[in-house]
């Protein structure tokens, strides 16, 4: 089950950025910049810190991320996150799972706010926008089917 | 005609400003709490080369005035990354100045390129009931 939520494209900026530790990324001492791994990660992470998210990314991410991380490679903390970051501003996109029950606009909102806040407090960079497309619901108990032990043998 | 006196054999050349600078510098930010590496990609990454050294995560490249602007590329822990550039500025204008080299320094750029962030630890199994332990064999008590 898909469905896409219309809580695309609200400008989160708020102030001047640049509010990690109040330093600038720009001075005449030297710029400071970060780069797109960075700011993928600090959202993935905020967008999960948020009660309602169950995982993110789409089917065929989440599918080759948990096989990936398994095996140690990849991180499955940029799953369903993409980003643009310029010198003073970031743009996020990110793909939710929520779980069944939970009010999608509410969640959405909540990690808009959480991921806004978290980049721009740890990077200093302003958030333009955060773009959430809720891909999926999960349901208590999905996972359950997955791992269920294989029925007994039939025969001795 | 004077001849010039028979030289020395030529001892290993020291290294360049321009590689002690960038040995300076990273070695400086790596002292930084929330500094935790120099990024170093599988392919690729910023490297200073000089005669016979590659100074990994720094890249130190002249500019016109006889200085020297430093690039700095770390992978960070999840912490306030424009103060933490601040700290690493400082650490590394005054490892630079301790050595003499202060007006060679140029602007110190950082890049953060990548994050660690600690992962819970797996869940240990909780540790039996505390009970006396059990007496060596063959002690007998009182």
């Amino acid at each position: 089950m898909t469905e896409e939520s219309s809580a695309a494209g609200t400008e989160v900026a708020r102030g001047g950025g640049a509010s990690g530790g109040n330093a600038p990324l720009q001075s005449g001492r030297g710029t400071t910049t970060i780069a797109d791994a960075v700011v993928s990660k600090v959202a993935g992470i905020a967008a999960r810190e948020v009660p309602g998210v169950y995982n993110m990314g789409g089917g065929a991410a989440r599918a080759v991320g948990g096989f990936t991380s398994r095996i140690g490679f990849g991180d499955d903390r940029t799953q369903g996150v993409g980003v643009e970051v310029g010198e003073r501003e970031a743009a996020v996109d990110l793909t939710l799972v929520i779980e069944y029950g939970e009010s999608i606009p509410q969640v959405s909102n909540a990690v808009r706010d959480n991921v806004a806040k978290r980049i721009e407090g740890i990077t200093g960079l302003s958030v333009t926008e955060v773009n959430i497309t809720v891909n999926d619901l999960y349901f208590p108990g999905d996972e359950q089917t997955e791992e269920e032990p294989p029925p007994p043998p039939r025969v001795s | 005609m004077r001849e010039n006196p028979p030289q020395a054999p030529a001892a290993e050349a020291p290294p360049s400003d321009r590689v002690l600078l960038a040995r300076l510098a990273i070695e400086s930010a790596l002292k930084v709490d929330g500094v935790v590496d120099p990024h170093l990609p599988p392919v690729g990454g910023h490297s200073t080369r000089g005669a016979g050294v590659h100074v990994e995560g720094v890249t130190v490249n002249a500019s016109p005035g006889g200085i020297y602007d430093v690039g700095l590329h770390l992978v960070a822990r999840v912490v306030p990354l424009p103060a933490l550039a601040e700290r690493v500025r400082d650490r590394v204008e005054g490892a630079v100045r301790r050595a003499g080299l202060a007006e060679r320094l140029g602007p110190i750029s950082v890049r953060f390129e990548d994050l660690v962030e600690p992962r819970p630890s797996p869940v240990e199994p909780p540790e039996p009931a505390s009970s006396p332990p059990a007496p060596f064999p063959g002690h007998r008590s009182p």
